[in-house]
């Protein structure tokens, strides 16, 4: 049986975004079907320098700019995302690790106790699927690194598919070439991307700083103002959702959804010694969410100043403007780095699927997926809401696995039912999941509710159902056992 | 070998700081910060894989 699993196990190798080696650091390869030994746990260090890297990505120059062409304010974007990554911090500090530390296993052997294997299965599926889309976004960042070298003409902000065949062909073949290292190479390439971690976010620092001159900032006290009336003026592009402070705060509270809400960090904090290690993600959100993305957005703005009529999100030849190839480089490995892991991680939860299909034929097809995915830059310039999809989508498992962990005890119920009773699926979970998802569609279509707010309800929402669906199925299994 | 390689990374960075702030402070020119990044990026990657043992994976 264990051996049977071990496959669908799989994608808990890969912890926030590396796969792990044995004896290194967080070896999330280890441990999978047990709770993590006291002797094994690792110091707030470990966890500090992990978040650190992984959320400095090619993604995040994405983001910074959208933010702008969302007409964003100075205000909202520095308070709110000040606020917002703050929120994630308590989020990951007082949901995610408390359960982490106090049960010690991968959410995907959490799942399996609570909903069965089958739940896994569609949990992996889902999960390839949402990780192909991802990969797209870190493909097109990388490739556009290329454009300025090879002169390919830049997509605007509402092109919604590719700008020439030049454009197409350098995408598809920066896509192949990392799906093909990430099926045979994942090792080097993950060695990699650990030396090149602390050179990126020195480098993304220097870009914002390197900027600066430019737009007009000649002391600190020039930053206020330039920032008001030059890079974040509050004035939404056509064909964007014009945001506000409640959206940049919900965005970068909920854009790791997954992570906290959605409890994928089990994977990681089963390791810390304490569950207020989880604020050691502040790493992460103020390098990567905070300083990254501003960072971002000051390139774009000067960009703007450039040529006003340059609105298309391309971060290549941004960086280039501001830092020549220091900035070609920087977007192209960050971009790669992170494209890795994450192409990696899309075949690992196919094959989890399907065991006897070949680990780097799916690989190579899931990077095949999102390099053709990546060759549309209306892909990419809608990141904003792919993010918070991914986020919403994966989120309701987490909303099972928290009100199993502290309600189901308390309201008279049994945890990790499916465990108990051997079901292959245990309907609960699926349920609350399939609900949950259809009531935030609702409240989209019908009540014009926007994606950004959606997360917190239907995490609400899922944890109910769930709870509901739990003592109706519990109470008639144990009537049907006291009958027999 | 291993204290000189780590010294030229740190160094690398170092220049790679240093240099785009002097510019931005209105001391250095927009050619000096480019140069200096540059520099910091190849010295970094010249230097770092040959002391910095994979750590995580």
């Amino acid at each position: 049986m264990v051996s049977d699993r071990e496959p669908q196990q799989a994608a808990s190798k890969l912890v926030c975004g590396k796969p792990e080696k044995e004896g290194g650091g967080f070896a999330a390869n280890e441990y999978e079907r047990q709770p993590v030994p006291e002797d094994k746990t690792k110091g707030l260090k470990s966890f500090v320098g992990l978040f650190a890297s992984e959320h400095v990505a090619g993604t995040e120059l994405l983001i910074g700019p959208l933010f702008v062409a969302a007409g964003v304010s100075a205000f909202d974007v520095l308070v709110g995302l000040l606020v917002g990554d703050f929120l994630a911090v308590l989020s990951w500090t007082l949901l995610t690790a408390p359960i982490a530390v106090r049960k010690r296993l991968t959410l995907y052997y959490q799942l399996e106790k609570i909903g069965g294997p089958g739940v896994i299965d569609i949990y992996n599926a889902a999960n390839g699927v949402l990780w192909c889309c991802i990969a797209a976004a870190m493909i097109y960042v990388s490739a556009t690194a290329l454009f300025v070298p090879l002169q390919i003409s830049m997509p605007k902000l509402d092109d919604l598919y590719p700008s020439s065949g030049a454009m197409v062909l350098i995408v598809v073949a920066v896509g192949a070439l990392f799906a093909l290292i990430a099926a045979k190479g994942y090792d080097a390439v993950a060695h990699f991307a650990n030396i090149a971690a602390p050179w990126m976010a020195v480098t993304f620092i220097v870009l914002g700083i390197v900027a600066l001159p430019e737009l007009g900032v000649r002391s600190p006290g020039d930053f206020w103002r330039v920032a008001d009336e030059v890079v974040w003026r509050g004035k939404a592009q056509q064909g964007h959702v014009q945001f506000t402070f409640w959206h940049v705060m919900c965005f970068s509270w909920f854009g790791n959804m997954a992570w906290h809400f959605g409890m994928g960090d089990l994977s990681i904090f089963r390791y810390a010694r304490k569950a207020r290690y989880g604020l050691a993600s502040a790493a992460g959100m103020y390098l990567g969410h905070y300083i990254a993305w501003i960072t971002a957005g000051i390139l774009y703005a000067v960009q703007l100043q450039r040529d006003p009529a340059n609105t298309g999100v391309v971060p290549g030849p941004m960086a280039y403007t501001a830092a020549g190839m220091t900035g070609i480089v920087l977007v192209f490995i960050s971009g790669w780095t992170t494209a890795n892991p994450i192409i990696y991680r899309a075949g690992l939860a196919f094959q989890a699927i399907r065991p006897k299909w070949s680990r780097v034929r799916v690989t190579f097809v899931a990077g095949a997926v999102a390099s053709v995915v990546a060759v549309f830059p209306g892909f990419c310039n809608k990141f904003l809401s792919v993010a918070m999809l991914y986020g919403l989508v994966l989120m309701p498992m987490g909303a099972v696995i928290f009100a199993d962990h502290y309600l189901m005890k308390p309201l008279g119920m049994q945890e990790f039912y499916a465990e108990k009773t051997g079901a292959r699926i245990h309907w609960p979970p699926p349920l609350a999941w399939g609900l949950s998802l259809v009531a935030c569609l609702a409240l989209n279509v019908f009540l014009g509710v926007q994606e950004f707010f959606l997360c917190l309800p239907g995490w609400l929402i899922a944890g109910l159902v769930y709870l509901l669906s739990s003592k109706l199925l519990q109470q008639r299994s144990s009537l049907r056992g006291s009958g027999t | 070998m291993r204290y000189f390689l780590i010294a030229v990374s740190f160094l690398s960075l170092a220049i790679l700081c240093v240099t785009p702030v002097l510019y931005a402070t209105g001391i250095g020119s927009a050619d000096l910060s480019q140069h200096g990044m540059n520099v910091g990026t190849l010295g970094w990657f010249a230097a770092t894989p040959f002391w910095m043992r994979s750590s995580r994976a």
